[in-house]
């Protein structure tokens, strides 16, 4: 029993699961106590587990030599997903371009505004602040009052400019509203460069130089105008849409002169129609084909009648 | 391929049958463990264990698919990285040098057996590789191998085993692994 031979025969039958139950509780208790049978059954089971362990090392090694086209697969994906990433990019680009772009035209009202304060401010109305113009009605009508008193004690040029656009402002030095005669009035934008480089002569004003800089900067890449295009098919009697940052009236505007007012907020820009004595909101944000609704509000009647003044 | 198709030609030793497998479910296994803090090696080796998890189930007869494959290796990879994480923090916690040595003398005659069985004929590799790893029945082996009857498969896999062992336990006391 203790020669070697048997102590192999032993532990390979325990190991190979062919003992009775008698006979494995005794090898186990042998097991313990003898060094001997310790150290074959040690090898034994090491041997044993190297043949596992070769099979499955050949196996790994057969899968390691797959190519596996999920990697392909997963570059693919990577490609498909940094297109789409550079395509928001540039679409996220685009919008904030446009917006970028709205907000430097609205600012650059607001500027050109309170820089006709700082103007008037040195004659007579110096608590008159950059305006901080609501789009409700109310707060409009604060702000054209407001403007209306510097336009009755100065210049008309400098009424009209804090009231209108930036790009009205420079072309409407010698008239209140831009009027424009039929048939295909636009409201066309003038060298903004030239007007903008006089304020700076005029104001010698640093940081509004930068930031004229700046708005020439994006005049240069977008002009800055708003179109106007009458169409008289019969179809849509007095409606008008904003379409591509251009006007559409639909209706007689041929025999009849209109006028477009456009009144500026240092949010955004508001628009009415001036026709046959009655005023009209032109909703810029109106691409649909919507008939045109006369204003009946008294005040901002009014109010609109100064400013074609 | 179907998965009964699959088990099926695995139950034959088609080895084909797992690269298919491998092919298929590389990128959702390794994923699963990529997003638990492995990386793509560790997954890599992780899904290749899990497929032979898989393969020694399917092959020996014992699996019954209650659920598709893809399920079945997914649960596998996923005990299978827990026990590496375990084992990973463990290790880190103990005195490394003593497990290094261990390790290494371990490795060494892991290396020393895997370079015997290389020099065993490929019908011995193949019965110990039956009989060990795939855990096929002496009936099995007898079928697959064209041999009479169990008997025969057994003494053959015995003989094969008795060579093993002599040639290891040379080796060995070359390497002093041995009084």
């Amino acid at each position: 029993m203790n020669n070697k031979l048997n102590i192999e025969e032993l532990v390979g039958r325990y190991l190979e699961g062919e003992m009775s139950d008698l006979e494995r509780l005794n090898f186990e208790n042998q097991l313990v106590n003898n060094p001997s049978i310790q150290e074959e059954f040690q090898f034994q089971k090491d041997v044993i587990e190297g043949i596992k362990d070769f099979r499955k090392a050949e196996l790994k090694a057969r899968l390691d030599n797959i190519q596996v086209p999920a990697s392909g697969i997963y570059q693919f994906i990577g490609l498909k997903v940094a297109a789409l990433v550079t395509i928001t990019t540039m679409l996220g680009f685009g919008a904030y371009y446009t917006f970028f772009n709205d907000s430097q035209e609205e600012q650059k009202s607001a500027v050109v505004i309170s820089q006709e304060d700082t103007i008037a401010e040195s004659v007579e109305i110096p608590d008159v602040p950059t305006p901080v113009v609501e789009e409700s009605l109310k707060t409009e009508n604060i702000e054209v009052e407001k403007q209306a008193k510097p336009d009755n004690r100065k210049s008309d040029k400098e009424s009209k400019k804090a009231a209108k656009n930036e790009s009205e402002k420079t072309q409407a030095k010698n008239k209140d509203t831009v009027v424009k005669e039929m048939p295909s009035p636009n409201i066309v934008k003038p060298e903004s460069l030239e007007n903008i480089a006089e304020e700076n002569v005029d104001t010698k004003d640093d940081s509004f130089e930068v930031s004229n800089n700046s708005f020439n900067a994006i005049n240069k890449l977008a002009e800055e105008k708003i179109d106007v295009e009458t169409t008289s098919d019969g179809k849509k009697d007095f409606h008008y849409q904003f379409y591509n940052k251009k006007l559409f009236l639909y209706g007689d505007f041929d025999k009849t002169p209109y006028e477009i007012l456009e009144y500026n907020t240092n949010k955004s820009t508001l628009y009415y129609l001036y026709y046959q004595g009655a005023f009209y909101e032109l909703n810029s944000n109106q691409m649909k084909i919507s008939p045109l609704k006369e204003i009946s509000d008294e005040k901002l009647i009014q109010e609109l009648e100064l400013l074609r003044k | 391929m179907k998965d009964n198709e699959v088990l099926e030609r695995i139950i034959h030793g088609d080895e084909s049958a797992l690269d298919y497998v491998y092919k298929k479910y590389y990128r959702m296994m390794t994923n699963l463990v990529m997003k638990n803090s492995g990386t793509e090696e560790e997954a890599k080796d992780i899904f290749q264990e899990a497929l032979v998890v898989f393969w020694r189930k399917a092959i020996s007869g014992n699996l019954v698919l209650t659920s598709k494959i893809s399920t079945f290796i997914y649960s596998i990879c996923l005990n299978l990285w827990r026990k590496e994480l375990e084992r990973k923090s463990r290790y880190s916690n103990e005195e490394k040098d003593g497990v290094e040595y261990i390790n290494d003398e371990q490795e060494e005659k892991i290396k020393i057996i895997h370079e015997c069985i290389n020099e065993l004929g490929d019908t011995c590799k193949k019965i110990l590789n039956y009989h060990y790893f795939d855990g096929l029945s002496m009936q099995d082996i007898a079928e697959k191998l064209g041999y009479a009857n169990t008997d025969t498969a057994k003494t053959k896999k015995y003989k094969c085993k008795q060579k093993l062992f002599e040639l290891v336990k040379t080796k060995y006391s070359k390497s002093d692994f041995l009084d």
